[in-house]
């Protein structure tokens, strides 16, 4: 039996099932698990917040409780992003060096507005997104740096799966409904 | 920061960056720099630049701290349920997480006097102060489920004179059992009330913390 001197430094196993109790077997680190204490609201339903709770240990072995969960630690940011306005836009149309677009706001303020944005400005791995309808949010905003602040602009396209045959058909369907109603 | 916690059935191992870049939904080279911390039978947890996912199999956790990508974090779970349509779901939360520095101890008392009075617990106790402090409140949509907001303080070594702000607004499906037929009305409430769930969180945080800047 292995020396127990700290309880984020005993290495453990998953076991197949996750409400065991888990001997001393090498492999995985329990600083990297978690159980979420179970809360509850006051009519008794599950709650989808998360709060974290360790197990227990004792000399020869650790209790996790009911059932392991735990968020990758986000990364310590040494670099925040502060975003002044961030518009929803729709592309209306794509030309050689540019496409036009329509942006909403969703931070900041200011009516709707249409503009024009050089292709350059969206990832490599965005650009077979940049089609007419496509939806895209743009952020400007400061990059604080340890080195000092940076003015910046984060450019996305929305990411969606592909849509099904029986969606293509039902969007079908709705626009030749619509366009009955121009007829 | 905000979250989106999913409860329902799901297969932990599915959730793999390169999934998410096979369908397109997060950037190939955002999959190849992931961090994985764990992919298993019983869960899956990695972080790709922007994004946290962690996964178990009754639940579905995704984050995000930086703004630019609230509405990208959005769209995620949209795509997710849209490949896994027959997952079963029975609650949804978007929550949202704020941190505040206060002026001074003053303005941070403040915050704890006006949320938590004491008159009450001085008979009792010495020198009571408020460690934590949950509202519920019910929905005004028509839809099933509660508003929570969280206020703590912060760890003086982490934030001095910091206040804690979480809300978790909480959707029910019915039927309350894990079922398929509830992905509708996830991606439904994720594309209609997205923006109201981010405005309200932080509506209700801010509000707080005006509290301290009154003082």
């Amino acid at each position: 039996m292995p020396e127990i001197q700290r309880l984020d430094s005993i290495p453990i196993v998953f076991s197949t099932t996750l409400d065991a109790t888990y001997g001393l077997q090498g492999g995985f680190p329990i600083h990297d698990l978690s159980r979420p204490e179970v809360v509850r609201s006051s009519d008794g339903a599950e709650q989808t917040q998360i709060r974290y709770v360790n197990g227990e240990s004792s000399l020869d072995e650790i209790k996790l409780n009911p059932f392991l969960f735990s968020l990758p630690s986000a990364p310590q940011a040494k670099e925040f992003f502060r975003a002044i306005q961030k518009w929803e836009g729709y592309v209306l149309d794509v030309g050689r060096d540019l496409f036009r677009a329509r942006l909403v706001s969703i931070v900041g303020e200011g009516p709707d507005q249409e503009a024009e944005i050089y292709l350059e400005e969206v990832d490599p791995d965005d650009q077979e997104l940049v089609q007419p309808g496509a939806v895209f949010y743009w952020t400007i905003g400061y990059l604080d740096r340890p080195s000092g602040r940076l003015r910046g602009s984060i450019l996305r396209f929305r990411r969606l799966p592909a849509l099904s045959e029986p969606e293509l058909e039902t969007a079908r369907r709705e626009a030749e409904k619509l366009e009955g109603l121009f007829e | 920061m905000v979250t989106v916690v999913l409860r329902g059935t799901f297969i932990p191992p599915l959730f793999q960056p390169a999934w998410l870049a096979s369908h397109g939904l997060i950037r190939a080279q955002e999959s190849d720099a992931a961090n994985v911390e764990i992919i298993s039978p019983q869960a899956a947890i990695f972080t790709a630049e922007w994004l946290q996912l962690s996964v178990i199999s009754n639940r579905l956790h995704v984050a995000t701290t930086q703004e630019s990508f609230y509405e990208p974090l959005r769209d995620l779970v949209v795509g997710i349920l849209k490949i896994l349509n027959e997952t079963p779901l029975r609650a949804m939360g978007i929550n949202r997480s704020f941190h505040y520095r206060l002026a001074s101890e003053d303005a941070w008392h403040k915050i704890g006097n006006e949320l938590a009075p004491k008159d009450m617990w001085k008979a009792h106790i010495d020198k009571p102060g408020m460690r934590s402090l949950v509202m519920e409140g019910a929905r005004t949509d028509g839809r099933e489920g509660y508003i929570q907001v969280k206020v703590e303080p912060e760890p003086a070594d982490k934030i001095k004179f910091g206040v804690h702000v979480e809300l978790n607004d909480h959707y029910q499906f019915q039927p309350t059992e894990p079922n398929p037929m509830n992905i509708k009305q996830a991606t439904g409430i994720l594309s209609e009330c997205w923006k109201v769930s981010m405005e309200r969180g932080l509506t209700i945080a801010s509000k707080i913390a005006d509290i301290g800047d009154q003082a």
